[in-house]
């Protein structure tokens, strides 16, 4: 019997005006009936490029060549109205971005519907039952009345889920889910995923899964595959790819990840370097100038998809001395030598915030602006940040983390409370002190792209605080900025160049240099990695860890990334619809979360295990966060809370400690151990 | 939704006072309508101060401007310094503008859709090419050349290959024609070169603006959707992306057909039709210019009608656009 889909030599070009984009490059494999197949790679690898090859679906500059069957039938020879009848039917396709996906002109009902009634002999009435039945199926509470909302109307969770009830509508053979929960929260991500998994059984379809994330592989795929630049690197069962790879790329992935259920905190191991170029790539392979194992023979010819093990391939020429186990990635990014001898720490806080409020008024009406009501962002929140110490605050997107950051750097007005730097109040500064003060307190942006401008040379950003500040001397002042570029891991000899001729990882080293210049005390993170691809995250992380042991820095760390929080932060702010609802070292909120929301939020995160992954239960919550205009009485988690009871709707819950060792803002506080014990 | 409606005419009211005010007051000083009188030898000043004592010239322009707005609220468009009744000129002027003005747009509408369309599902193919390069050539081109041009060529050269006149050059319709079919046909035979010309230039930016709104949407995700579900190219391209498509368009369409009630003065001057924009240039070029009084009443009439189209326009948007309905 011929497998469900097979993909023979696929090799995608687009033509740019500076020469061809080789995206996918002699991609080879089988699809089985019933089996997922996880695809992984970084940004830039093909993966997505090759779903919509596979579809029929890219640009008109794309040149595909290869084959593509989907049960014995050639697709990349079809023309458009052919392919048509494949697409949905034989392969269906749940896109990245669902809001972008789904047509704003027509009711998401409709859309399901429609994919119904203009492919089947069905009446458009006995396909809108249909559609709503799907839209059930996915997990949408109330799918009668939200089919007949608009996309726009919807939240991010809800309009993956109907994305994915479009791919379930004609019982497809094949579901390609190209980075289905990318842009969603964790707690939300937990349910899409059960939709997936649902959507699976339900039509018994094969799946390819296209993630960045080992997690979610770990936890959904029979199979993986590994791409990179292009190429398919890797390829076998999921526990052989996360156990017993044979590949270096594989093995510098897993290495760089920080983990949720790791043993300690041990230094992260990143992938020196980035991600080649498309454009002209050189002979041989393209891992080579980050590679820890190169001979000579690898930069002369470029290895091709080989079988290592049974089922189990992988494109290295030392994919069998691997299996020995070279020693790889062991001690490629080297802590700095320690520190010179730093003052003692003191014991008051650095940073001291009371009672933070912060409310945006909500404005309407097109002539005369009337204000109807408030966003409650930031509602009475503390915090403590020590010296030389990183407080990790971490929530879900909405939930006020960056509003608090924000308030504390003063970039934006508080309602009311208090926000103190050592013993000065910042909110009653005068704007000139403020300026003053600001020397101490810096900060590090999500997006270095956006947050470095375009149109001024790396050295001049770096030097830019300095001038500022009336603290340029043109002697010294050059030697300074080498001086800073060198400390993030820049070569100096790179101050003229452009913040676009810089990758990702590095940008974000300049943006750390510019917030570095003054010598600051505290520096404020604003989700600092989450733009970077893994293997270059954890150079990020790892130059943060140094220059704080090397400057005797404080860090605010904010992120939503739970496992980068746990290896860096040495305390824990779990935030949730503007409040704190659970604060800790460490160890106290993730070896024993006492706040349901917690315990949710990190029983939601994928763990890149596929044997912890198996046998791991999820504490799946329901619904969506509630809006911040009007939140919910008394405890503002009871909404989605399993524990919730009468007095959580009268009575809040305030922060403090109730037997758990730690303060945690919940009636029925209560430890639990959600992350899986430390394996091996 | 009403109290919207509302708030927009009560600010298109406010609008159209400002505007009337200024406008009635600049023109008034703009200019000496008895100038000519004064400059003709031997006229008394014992006239002189008759016609100006006649024209409301020697009251405070303030009075002037409340007598006429007075006028206005009763229904008056008040005299013109010729001494007609401007409000019954106006309606006469404002019937032959539209019958230049509707087919035009009509035709320029549904040309400027269909060649946009085209052109960007044909992107950078011989079709695209062709109809691009022919929209920017009757952008460009004046249309006073344009209408000489179809004047000299296209109406001369089918004239004399039927042998007599089917198109007429000059003119809304000629007197005497008795008949309704016969008055029609007659009407036709005269608009079609004014009407073709306006609809060059019409079409030429309307399909540029449709085009780039159709690669707008081609490019956009839901339409790799659409295709992903197993849609007919046709469906994609009519109901996915056409009806998003139309929007941006369709306020460009509502807002241009305002502008063009006021007159579509080259057109009308070149084929003589005595329409509202013609009514414009006389009243500031004319005899006893400048006239506050002809020029102040089509202002009334040409400003409605862009202030109207301006909400009908927004109105459509939020039609048309679910997102910005309860915005």
């Amino acid at each position: 019997m011929s497998p469900l889909l097979e993909v023979m030599g696929l090799n995608v070009t687009f033509r740019t005006r500076d020469g061809d984009v080789h995206a996918v490059r002699d991609l080879t494999f089988r699809l089985g009936r019933g089996e997922t197949l996880g695809i992984v790679g970084e940004s830039g690898s093909g993966k997505s490029t090759a779903a919509l090859a596979i579809l029929g679906l890219l640009a008109k500059n794309a040149r595909v060549t290869g084959s593509v069957k989907a049960a014995g039938q050639e697709l990349l020879s079809l023309r458009e109205r052919d392919l048509a009848h494949v697409r949905g039917s034989v392969i269906a396709y749940v896109p990245q971005d669902p809001l972008s996906s789904l047509n704003p002109a027509f009711t998401v009902g409709w859309q399901v519907a429609e994919t119904i009634w203009t492919r089947r002999e069905m009446s458009k009435e006995a396909a809108h039952r249909r559609a709503v039945e799907l839209l059930e199926a996915v997990g949408i509470p109330r799918a009668a009345e939200q089919a007949r909302r608009f996309p726009h109307e919807l939240s991010g969770g809800m309009r993956q889920r109907v994305v994915i009830a479009i791919a379930m509508a004609n019982d497809p053979d094949v579901i390609i889910a190209d980075e289905p929960t990318t842009a969603l929260d964790v707690t939300i991500q937990a349910q899409v995923l059960e939709a997936l998994r649902s959507a699976r059984e339900l039509t018994g379809a094969s799946m390819i899964l296209i993630t960045h994330d080992l997690g979610i592989v770990a936890g959904l795929a029979d199979r993986v595959m590994v791409m990179y630049a292009g190429k398919p690197v890797e390829a076998g069962p999921v526990d052989d790819i996360f156990f017993r790879s044979r590949m270096p790329y594989t093995l510098g992935l897993l290495g760089s990840l920080p983990r949720l259920d790791g043993v300690g905190y041990a230094r992260l191991r990143p992938i020196p370097g980035a991600p080649p170029s498309l454009v002209k790539l050189p002979p041989g392979c393209p891992f080579v100038p980050r590679c820890p194992v190169v001979i000579g023979r690898c930069a002369e010819e470029e290895p091709t998809l080989r079988l290592a093990a049974p089922e189990h391939s992988s494109a290295c020429h030392r994919s069998r001395e691997l299996a020995a186990g070279v020693p790889l990635f062991g001690t490629a990014d080297p802590a700095p030598p320690a520190p010179q001898t730093l003052p003692a720490v003191d014991d008051r806080p650095i940073i001291g915030v009371t009672d933070l409020v912060k409310h945006y008024p909500l404005t309407s009406g097109r002539l005369a602006r009337r204000k109807v009501g408030n966003v409650h962002a930031v509602c009475g929140v503390s915090l403590e940040l020590r010296e030389r110490e990183t407080l990790g605050l971490v929530g879900e997107s909405g939930c006020g983390k960056s509003t608090t950051a924000r308030s504390i750097l003063q970039l934006l007005p508080a309602t009311s409370g208090s926000v103190r730097f050592g013993d000065q109040e910042l909110t009653t500064q005068t704007r000139r002190q403020l300026r003053a003060l600001r020397q101490h307190v810096q900060v590090v942006f999500q997006d270095p792209m956006a947050s470095l401008d375009p149109r001024i040379p790396v050295g001049e950003i770096v030097a830019e605080p300095l001038r500022v500040h009336e603290r340029w001397d043109r002697r010294t002042g050059p030697a300074r900025v080498a001086e800073l570029f060198r400390l993030v891991g820049l070569n100096p000899e790179h101050r003229n160049r452009y913040p676009h001729e810089f990758s990702g990882g590095q940008r974000q080293r300049v943006g750390i240099a510019r917030a570095l210049a003054l010598e600051p005390k505290v520096l404020v993170l604003d989700e600092p990695v989450s733009a970077l691809d893994v293997s270059v995250q954890a150079g990020v992380v790892n130059l943060l860890e140094d220059l704080q042991d090397r400057l005797g820095l404080s860090y605010l760390f904010i992120a939503h990334d739970l496992s980068v929080i746990r290896h860096i932060c040495d305390r824990v702010a779990v935030m949730y619809l503007g409040k704190l609802v659970e604060t800790g070292t460490r160890s106290q909120v993730y070896d024993a979360p006492s706040h349901p929301y917690t315990q949710a939020l990190l029983s939601a995160v994928p763990v890149p295990d596929p044997q912890v992954e198996r046998q791991r239960r999820r504490i799946l919550l329901t619904g969506d966060v509630p809006s911040a205009t009007s939140p919910p009485s008394g405890c503002r988690f009871r909404t989605r809370c399993w524990k919730a009871q009468g007095i959580c709707a009268t009575e809040e819950p305030v922060l403090a400690d109730r037997g758990q060792g730690h303060p945690v803002a919940c009636h029925f506080a209560e430890k639990a151990a959600v992350l899986p014990g430390p394996r091996r | 939704m009403w109290i919207y409606l509302l708030r927009r005419l009560l600010a298109g009211v406010i609008v159209m006072l400002v505007l009337s005010f200024g406008v009635f007051i600049l023109v008034a000083l703009s200019g000496n309508p008895l100038a000519a009188l004064k400059a003709t030898p031997g006229v008394s000043r014992a006239t002189i101060a008759a016609a100006a004592a006649q024209l409301h010239l020697n009251e405070p322009l303030a009075d002037r401007y409340w007598n006429w707005l007075d006028g206005l609220l009763h229904g008056n468009f008040g005299s013109s310094y010729t001494g007609q009744p401007v409000g019954s000129q106006i309606a006469q002027r404002l019937l032959v503008t539209v019958k230049l003005v509707v087919p035009a747009v009509i035709l320029s509408v549904l040309i400027g859709v269909v060649v946009g369309v085209i052109s960007a599902v044909r992107q950078y193919k011989p079709v695209d090419h062709v109809s691009t390069g022919l929209a920017y050539l009757f952008y460009s081109t004046p249309v006073f050349v344009l209408g000489l041009l179809l004047k000299d060529f296209l109406a001369v050269d089918v004239n004399r290959a039927v042998g007599h006149t089917v198109l007429f050059t000059v003119g809304q319709s000629t007197p005497g024609i008795t008949g309704t079919w016969n008055v029609l046909a007659n009407e036709v035979q005269h608009a079609a070169l004014p009407v073709i010309t306006l609809t060059l230039v019409t079409y030429a930016t309307w399909s540029r603006f449709q085009r780039a709104a159709m690669l707008d949407v081609l490019n956009a995700d839901y339409i790799r959707l659409a295709r992903a579900k197993g849609l007919s190219p046709r469906r994609v391209l009519f109901v996915h992306a056409l009806r998003n498509a139309l929007i941006p368009v369709i306020t460009v369409v509502a807002i241009d057909f305002a502008a063009l009630i006021g007159g579509a003065l080259v057109t009308e001057i070149v084929f003589s039709w005595n329409g509202m924009g013609q009514y414009l240039f006389n009243g500031l070029t004319g005899a006893e210019s400048p006239d506050v009084y002809a020029v102040s009443g089509w202002l009334m009439v040409a400003g409605t009608a862009v202030v109207m189209f301006n909400i009908l326009a927004d109105l459509l948007y939020g039609v048309l656009d679910p997102r910005i309905r309860n915005a």
